[in-house]
């Protein structure tokens, strides 16, 4: 995927766990993992919103297009 | 009506051909013995006869077709075994596919690549036991199968989708 999500990163920088990002935005502990790993097919504006609501960021804080990954 | 899961209408059909399964298992041993006592034993030929012959006029047609197969060769009667074998392979093959595919849907896997698979698979194991049985309408049901096939590869596709949508 030429998407790369950058969770990871924004997530230690504001010190918080998955399990409890899920938590904060009602979704499962898998979802979001798979939403992390960048295995996710599609992502819901809806959840977008609720991390970026969180995590206070932007959504291109959490995902950046990169050409040289497939 | 509950169609997929637990105590449902795939539930009861998973069941029907567990039981579908070793009664053909069971009927086809009955069968190979039954068939070879006719063949090989001259006892059981005169008994048939005999018995035949006893009511004549009413069993004319059976009796005419009984002493036309007594005069088939031996190794021509012989024949129906392996044609019997083929036939109940392919039946309990279709059955087993079938078997796990209600077995998925007891589970709730409806679905997945896996049951494409399956459908695939029965479909081709039906194309031959319908040429093999001589049963050309069932040809009719393999088209059928054939693009049941290709919506569950479509569902299972979309349903990939919505899984790995967060």
């Amino acid at each position: 995927m030429s998407i790369v999500f950058r969770l990871d990163r924004v997530m230690a920088d504001r010190k918080i766990s998955l399990g409890e990002l899920a938590k904060r935005i009602d979704l499962t502990d898998s979802n979001l993992s798979i939403l992390k790993t960048g295995k996710a097919k599609a992502v819901r504006v809806e959840t977008l919103n609720s991390i970026c609501r969180e995590l206070n960021c932007q959504p291109g804080d959490i995902m950046e297009y990169n050409q040289d990954e497939k | 009506m509950k169609y997929f899961g637990k105590r449902s209408v795939s539930s009861v059909i998973s069941i029907l051909l567990n039981v579908s399964w070793y009664l053909i298992l069971v009927l086809a041993v009955v069968g190979v013995i039954a068939i070879s006592a006719i063949i090989f034993s001259p006892q059981i030929q005169n008994f048939i006869s005999s018995e035949m012959a006893k009511d004549a006029v009413k069993n004319a047609k059976d009796l005419a077709e009984w002493n036309e197969f007594m005069s088939v060769p031996l190794f021509v009667k012989m024949l129906i075994f392996p044609y019997g074998i083929a036939v109940v392979t392919f039946l309990l093959l279709i059955i087993r596919k079938s078997r796990s595919l209600f077995e998925n849907f007891r589970n709730d896997v409806v679905f997945n690549t896996g049951n494409v698979r399956i459908i695939a698979d029965a479909n081709k194991l039906l194309i031959v036991f319908s040429i093999i049985t001589f049963n050309f309408s069932g040809l009719f049901t393999c088209v059928l199968l054939l693009m049941l096939g290709e919506i569950f590869k479509n569902a299972s596709a979309l349903q990939e989708e919505h899984d790995l949508t967060v």
